[in-house]
């Protein structure tokens, strides 16, 4: 399967994210959510008529659980993103997708470095799985480590 | 007349002068004779006098560790001091003093024997090299003075044998460290096994939400 990293304004940001999900939503999908809670994300991809029915949520903004099909990770976890999003993909059967808004956030929480290592733990197993992944992440933000990354993905598109 | 008046006069000063030589001659052998007696008088005094103090000798004894050596370690030196008084007839005497320190069940760990000259008091310092591999443990030291005809006098006195402060110091670091080793262990025991029953809930949480939303 398929990883791309899109690289685009804030602007278009969500533009980008509701044409993925809106794209790929026919397949079962897991949502990692950087800097929107799950409810404000659910109610905009509401809003533009995408079915969030097989959308998987992991909510990395907020920690109070509302509901139980929502997983609350902290930013600040790699280790337990990492291991929610590989048991999502393990146990979800078939063809399904993983998005990851926006990848640049981690780095308020991170460094570098752990960014660009769980990127990599993440499309390395991705590729092994029947997982498209695709990641977002303005443009200005993390430079640097979006220079590391770019090998870790099959595409990068720059809008 | 005038010789003989002359000669009257030397004839008494020649006999006061023979008078006097004699009187000298006989205090000079009396006194000579009087001077051996006396000797010899000390002499029969003296033997007399060491047969006595033999005979009576009456001995005490006492023996005491000074507190700063009421706890030692092994190896190192117990200091004592003994005293002893002679409370019969004055005079110097030689008694033969056994010393030994004893170990709780009675077994004895050092023995040491001595002479000594006593006139009517004494006081010693003794030590005593305390072994090596010696247990701790409480202990004592037993002298016994042996004087006149096999007569005794004893005396004993407390100490304890305590662990070395050098081991005591390596002692306390094996088991503080020893402590910390486990400490160690058991946090990063504790903390894993929290992250690994963490992992298996969020494994088993994800389950069920993917089971409920597709069926």
């Amino acid at each position: 399967m398929v990883s791309t990293l899109i690289i685009t304004s804030v602007e278009n940001l969500q533009k980008e994210v509701n044409g993925v999900v809106k794209t790929l939503s026919v397949n079962p999908g897991i949502y990692v959510s950087l800097n929107k809670t799950h409810e404000s994300i659910e109610k905009i991809l509401k809003t533009n008529k995408i079915s969030t029915s097989k959308l998987f949520f992991i909510d990395c903004v907020t920690s109070e659980q509302k509901r139980n099909d929502v997983l609350h990770i902290s930013p600040r976890e790699l280790d337990k993103l990492n291991s929610a999003i590989s048991t999502f993909i393990k146990d979800i059967p078939g063809k399904k997708f993983l998005v990851i808004d926006a990848l640049s956030t981690l780095l308020i929480y991170n460094n570098e470095n752990r960014v660009a290592q769980f990127v990599k733990q993440i499309t390395g197993y991705a590729s092994e799985k029947e997982v498209e992944v695709i990641a977002l992440s303005p443009k200005t933000k993390g430079k640097d480590l979006l220079n590391k990354i770019f090998n870790f993905f099959d595409k990068v598109k720059k809008r | 007349m005038e010789i003989k008046r002359g000669s009257l006069i030397d004839r008494i000063v020649l006999g006061i002068s023979i008078v006097l030589v004699l009187t000298l001659v006989y205090l000079l052998i009396s006194s000579s004779f009087v001077s051996g007696e006396m000797l010899n008088l000390k002499a029969e005094n003296k033997n007399y006098s060491a047969e006595n103090i033999t005979k009576n000798s009456l001995f005490d004894i006492f023996i005491t560790i000074p507190q700063s050596y009421e706890k030692v370690e092994p190896g190192a030196e117990l200091l004592t001091n003994v005293k002893l008084i002679n409370l019969g007839s004055g005079g110097r005497v030689d008694v033969l003093m056994n010393y030994e320190i004893k170990d709780a069940d009675d077994d004895p760990i050092i023995t040491k024997k001595e002479t000594v000259a006593v006139e009517t008091q004494a006081n010693f310092v003794r030590t005593f090299d305390i072994p090596v591999n010696a247990e701790q443990g409480k202990y004592k030291v037993y002298v016994k003075l042996v004087y006149a005809d096999g007569k005794e006098a004893a005396a004993e006195a407390s100490f304890e044998i305590v662990k070395a402060a050098s081991q005591k110091t390596k002692g306390y670091f094996i088991y503080g460290s020893l402590a910390v080793i486990i400490l160690v262990i058991f946090v990063y025991f504790a903390i894993k096994s929290k992250l690994i029953i963490d992992r298996i809930k969020l494994k088993l949480q994800i389950r069920n939400i993917v089971k409920k939303k597709l069926g």
